[in-house]
C-alpha cells in the first residue's frame, strides 16, 4: 500500500467514525421557523383583541367623567413636533397620566418578544445552513491548485525528473481530502457549540414567556367569556321576570346555546408546543436529559406545527364568535 | 413589582374565586324558583327582589370577569422579569450572529490565503518569464 492509498484509507476511517452533522437539523429548524410565524401571528391577535377591548373600557371611563382626556404634555400646540392624547385619573388633588389613548398595543413587550424569538430561530438556521467547509474547501482546493502549480514550475525549472514532477500531484487528492475533513470537523464543531449554548439559553426564556402568552390567552378568553354570561345572566333574568311565552322561550334556548358556545371555547396556549419541540432541540444538541433522537425532534416540530395552526384559528375564532353572537342578538 | 409566575398565580386564584361564587348565586338562584315551583305557587315579592339581587351580582361578576382580564395583561406587560427575558433573548441572538460572522471570517480567511497562492503563481510565472529572457 503506497502513502497516497493509507491517507485515503485513514481519513476514510475518520470520516466513517464521525457524528451526526448540523445538516440533519435543516429541516427541523425550517419547520421550526415556519411554526413560530404562526405562533407570532397567535400572540398578535391576542394583543388586537385585548388592546380594542382596553381601549373601550378607557373610552368608557371618559365618557363617564372617571378619566381625563387631554394632549399630552407639550404636545398639540403651534410650534410643537407632536399631537397626541393621553388619558388622565385624579389622585389626592392631583393628576396622574394613565396611558395614550388610544393605546396602540396592550403588551408591547410581549410582541417585542416574540419578535425576537423569530430572529432567534432565523440565526439558528443561519447557523445551521451555513455552507462555510463548502466554502473553504473551494479555497483550499484553490490554493492548493497554485501550490502545486508553483512547485511544478520550480521543480521543472531545476531540471528535476518528469516523474517526480507527476509525484506532486498524487499528494494534491489526499491532502485535500484531507484539509477537507479537517474543516468539516472543525466548522461542524464550532456550529454545534453555538446552536448546543444558543438553545440552553434561549430555552429558560421561551419557558418563562410561554407562562406570559398562556396567561395573556386565559385572560383574552376570559374577557371575552365576560360578555357571554353577562348576556346570558340578563337574559336569564328577562325569561324569569314574566310568565313564559313561546318567543321567551326561544330567546332562553338561544341564549343557552350562546353561553354554550363561550363555554366550548378552549384557551390558547400559544407557545406551549414550541416549548416542547424546542426543548428536544435543545437536549439532543447538548446530548442532555432523557435521550432524544433526531426523529423525536422530527416528531415534535410535527405536532408544533399542527399546534401552531390550529392555535392560530382558535384565536381567530374567538373574535369570529365573539361578531356571529353580536350579530346573532342584534337581529 | 410582580413576576410572570405570580401574576399568573393571582389570575388563576380571582378567576377561581369568581367561578365558585358565581356558581354558588347560580344555585341559590335555581332553588328559590324550584321550590317556589314545587309548591305550586309563584315567588314571593323579597324572593323576587332577592332574585334580582343575585342577578344584579353575577352582572357584577362578569364586569369584574373583563376587569380582571385586562389588568392581568396590564401586569403580566409590568412584570418585573419580562425586561430581563427581552434582555436575555437579546443576548443570546447576539451570540449567535457572533458565531455567524466566525464562520464567515474562516470563510474570508480561506479565500484571501487562494487569493494569496493565485498571486503567488502569477509572480513566479512572471519571474521565470524573466529569468528565460536573461539567459
Amino acid at each position: 500500500m503506497n502513502t497516497r492509498s493509507i491517507v485515503v484509507v485513514f481519513m476514510a476511517t475518520l470520516i466513517l467514525t464521525g457524528c451526526a452533522s448540523t445538516v440533519d437539523y435543516s429541516e427541523s429548524v425550517t419547520r421550526l421557523e415556519n411554526a413560530i410565524n404562526d405562533t407570532a401571528a397567535s400572540v398578535n391577535a391576542i394583543d388586537e383583541d385585548i388592546t380594542a377591548r382596553q381601549n373601550e373600557r378607557l373610552k368608557k371611563n371618559i365618557v363617564a367623567g372617571k378619566l381625563l382626556l387631554e394632549p399630552a404634555d407639550n404636545e398639540c400646540a403651534a410650534g410643537r413636533e407632536k399631537c397626541s392624547l393621553t388619558v388622565l385619573k385624579a389622585e389626592n388633588g392631583k393628576t396622574d397620566v394613565v396611558s395614550v389613548y388610544p393605546i396602540k398595543s396592550s403588551m408591547p413587550k410581549g410582541i417585542k418578544a416574540i419578535e425576537l424569538i423569530k430572529v432567534y430561530v432565523s440565526r439558528l438556521k443561519s447557523i445551521i445552513d451555513a455552507d462555510t467547509a463548502a466554502k473553504v474547501t473551494a479555497s483550499t482546493n484553490a490554493t492548493l491548485g497554485s501550490l502545486e502549480d508553483i512547485a511544478k514550475q520550480l521543480a521543472k525549472e531545476n531540471g528535476e525528473a518528469t516523474s517526480k514532477i507527476n509525484r506532486l500531484s498524487d499528494y494534491k487528492e489526499p491532502a485535500s481530502g484531507f484539509i477537507e475533513w479537517l474543516t468539516e470537523k472543525h466548522v461542524e464543531r464550532v456550529k454545534t457549540e453555538a446552536l448546543a449554548t444558543a438553545t440552553l439559553n434561549a430555552h429558560k426564556v421561551i419557558k418563562d414567556l410561554t407562562v406570559f402568552y398562556s396567561t395573556a390567552a386565559q385572560s383574552q378568553k376570559l374577557a371575552e367569556f365576560a360578555g357571554f354570561h353577562k348576556e346570558f345572566v340578563i337574559k336569564q333574568e328577562q325569561f324569569d321576570d314574566k310568565p313564559p311565552n313561546d318567543n321567551s322561550v326561544d330567546a332562553y334556548v338561544l341564549a343557552a346555546s350562546k353561553y354554550q358556545i363561550a363555554l366550548n371555547a378552549q384557551s390558547a396556549n400559544p407557545l406551549k408546543a414550541f416549548e416542547i419541540a424546542h426543548e428536544k432541540l435543545m437536549n439532543q444538541l447538548n446530548k442532555k436529559g432523557e435521550k432524544t433522537s433526531l426523529a423525536e425532534v422530527a416528531s415534535a416540530i410535527e405536532h408544533l406545527e399542527q399546534e401552531a395552526k390550529k392555535i392560530k384559528s382558535l384565536v381567530e375564532s374567538v373574535k369570529e364568535i365573539s361578531d356571529k353572537a353580536n350579530k346573532g342578538g342584534k337581529s | 413589582m410582580t413576576t410572570i409566575a405570580e401574576v399568573k398565580d393571582v389570575f388563576e386564584t380571582a378567576l377561581q374565586a369568581i367561578n365558585l361564587l358565581d356558581q354558588a348565586l347560580a344555585d341559590e338562584r335555581k332553588a328559590l324558583k324550584r321550590n317556589a315551583f314545587a309548591e305550586g305557587r309563584p315567588l314571593t315579592d323579597e324572593e323576587v327582589i332577592h332574585r334580582k339581587e343575585i342577578v344584579a351580582t353575577r352582572v357584577k361578576l362578569a364586569d369584574a370577569m373583563e376587569v380582571l382580564a385586562l389588568d392581568t395583561v396590564d401586569a403580566l406587560e409590568n412584570s418585573s422579569d419580562v425586561g430581563q427575558l427581552i434582555h436575555n433573548i437579546n443576548a443570546v441572538n447576539f451570540q449567535l450572529e457572533n458565531d455567524l460572522e466566525r464562520l464567515k471570517q474562516t470563510e474570508a480567511t480561506a479565500a484571501k490565503a487562494a487569493a494569496v497562492a493565485g498571486g503567488m503563481v502569477s509572480v513566479v510565472h512572471k519571474l521565470l518569464g524573466f529569468k528565460a529572457k536573461l539567459v
